[in-house]
């Protein structure tokens, strides 16, 4: 599907309001197959828009959003999406391994599961390392672990590009420990997009680093200081950087 | 309770009977149509359906009666309404960045007053009463096949929906990453929660028919862990409420509408004190 030489994402001159209150302008923004990029910023600065621009979930008042040279409606199906576990009715009566099922949907005309659907539905949970849950509720279980079923079943799209909105929020340091080797495990053969306000976790595992707060600007992760994040919050920010080895005894965290 | 089983067989009260048999094969339609309304949490918009009702059978009963037109059953009139309703409802609901909750209202009193006027401008053949508060003595026969129908209608869409329905109820846009058609599956639950509010209509009335959808579901849902178990549980809930709300109301000569509805509502709070017990 993909045009070759086509970026995985292409955004030009994106502009976007609601209700006539501009959210992101003159937005211009290339990413690469394979890359890894981290989305950071204050809140109401367009970060999770600027992911359902690329879903294809708002669409742009100017500019255009390309997901690999077309329309991202278009490519919807090859977009793995984790939005954020709170987003869900905690009520609602489904069980986990039918959550992750739903990543299956849209393979084929009519909506029965196959024997290969439940497999890979399974897999996908065994890697995010919760198959003893796969009968339980899923509003019965902890937040941290919504996340992660919420990762399996993007995982189960099998999509080559993954976008996630705040993937460590409410999750312990072990977790996300978890959740940064599986996404190094990943993005070896899929571009991953994440949105997050945990900057030490950008910084530890990106390649790029994309500062939202109406407009964009992407640096290389190594650029990331403490003057850079000043002028993108507005005011200081702890960053402790996860270099995954913090657990360890003796080992410096802050940075 | 054994009054209540003979009159079932009694041939003098047949329309006891079509009561009865209205309720229970009219359960799976609302067990099945009310676990969809409880879980998207849009009883409002049931309830606006359902007081739009009230506007297609007034105009049924003017038609009938004043114009003349005599094949012309209100409950054709209810059945266009609702499902008017559903559609206009559904596409606010689906396009309206704001001000959803001011249309649905709007539409739900409009109903009514078309309701009223046209029943109004048609005396002597309607009490007004009868549509709002329900009445056994207005079931037939063609009600019962029409109950079927819908039975089959609602079971086999979800029969052949159901995982499609349930990625919709559940999250929309996730739905619609996996390439549904969100919007045709949100109308189709819509259309399909009018037609079963219409049916039962007759048996509890426009003002208590939300209850009787709601309630059975909202029962199952305390214990149920999947969205099967949710509409299975609810149908057997209907069916029981139906079942001892007339019995109760045959017993204790009371009007069978509210009788139902306060079973539902006491075996609710019931459910929710035995799950908080549970929980210790």
């Amino acid at each position: 599907m993909s045009g070759a030489g086509q970026p995985a994402i292409q955004i030009s001159g994106l502009y976007f309001a609601y209700d006539r209150v501009p959210i992101l302008e003159a937005v211009d923004l290339r990413i690469e197959e394979l890359d890894s990029l981290c989305i950071v910023g204050p809140n109401g600065g367009g970060k999770t828009t600027l992911l359902k621009l690329i879903l294809g979930l708002l669409e742009p008042d100017r500019g255009q959003v390309l997901v690999r040279g077309r329309q991202p409606a278009e490519m919807r199906l090859h977009l793995g999406y984790v939005p954020q576990y709170s987003h869900y009715d905690p009520l609602f009566p489904v069980t986990v391994l039918d959550v992750i099922l739903m990543g299956r949907l849209g393979r084929r005309l009519g909506g029965f599961y196959r024997a290969a659907d439940r497999r890979v539905a399974r897999d996908s949970l065994a890697l995010v390392g919760l198959s003893h849950l796969e009968h339980r509720v899923f509003s019965a279980i902890s937040g941290g672990q919504r996340q992660r079923v919420l990762i399996a079943r993007a995982l189960a799209c099998e999509a080559e590009i993954l976008l996630l909105d705040e993937p460590t929020a409410n999750i312990d340091m072990e977790t996300e420990n978890q959740l940064f080797n599986l996404l190094r495990e990943l993005n070896r053969t899929r571009t991953i997009v994440v949105v997050t306000h945990d900057v030490g976790f950008a910084s530890s595992f990106f390649q790029r680093i994309a500062c939202v707060n109406r407009r964009v600007a992407t640096h290389p992760v190594a650029e990331l200081d403490g003057r850079m994040i000043h002028e993108l919050y507005g005011s200081d920010v702890a960053l402790i950087r996860h270099d995954h080895h913090c657990g360890k005894k003796g080992s410096d965290c802050g940075v | 309770m054994f009054e209540f089983i003979e009159a079932l067989r009694h041939p003098d009260v047949a329309f006891f009977r079509y009561a009865f048999l209205l309720g229970a094969l009219a359960s799976i339609s609302f067990g099945v149509m009310g676990t969809y309304v409880v879980a998207r949490r849009i009883s409002y918009l049931a309830g606006a359906i359902a007081h739009c009702v009230l506007g297609g059978i007034g105009a049924g009963l003017y038609l009938r009666h004043k114009v003349g037109i005599s094949w012309f059953d209100p409950i054709y009139g209810a059945i266009i309404a609702a499902l008017l309703a559903a559609l206009v409802i559904g596409l606010v609901s689906i396009h309206a960045r704001q001000r959803e909750d001011t249309v649905i209202g709007a539409l739900w009193a409009t109903g009514m007053a078309v309701g009223l006027l046209f029943i109004a401008k048609t005396p002597g053949y309607v009490e007004p009463m009868s549509y709002l508060f329900g009445n056994i003595l207005l079931i037939s026969q063609t009600d019962l096949w029409l109950v079927i129908g819908l039975d089959l209608v609602v079971v086999g869409i979800v029969l052949l929906c159901y995982n499609q329905l349930l990625a919709v109820s559940f999250d929309q846009e996730f739905a619609w990453l996996r390439g549904l058609n969100t919007e045709l599956y949100t109308l189709l639950l819509l259309l399909l929660t009018a037609l079963t509010v219409v049916l039962l209509v007759r048996v509890v009335g426009i003002v208590m028919v939300i209850a009787l959808l709601t309630l059975p579901a909202a029962v199952a849902g305390t214990f149920a862990r999947t969205l099967r178990q949710m509409m299975l549980g609810a149908t057997l809930c209907c069916l029981l409420f139906v079942t001892l709300g007339l019995a109760l109301s045959f017993n204790y000569d009371l009007p069978s509408g509210p009788v139902i509805i306060l079973v539902a509502a006491v075996s609710y709070l019931l459910a929710l004190a035995g799950k908080k017990i549970a929980a210790y």
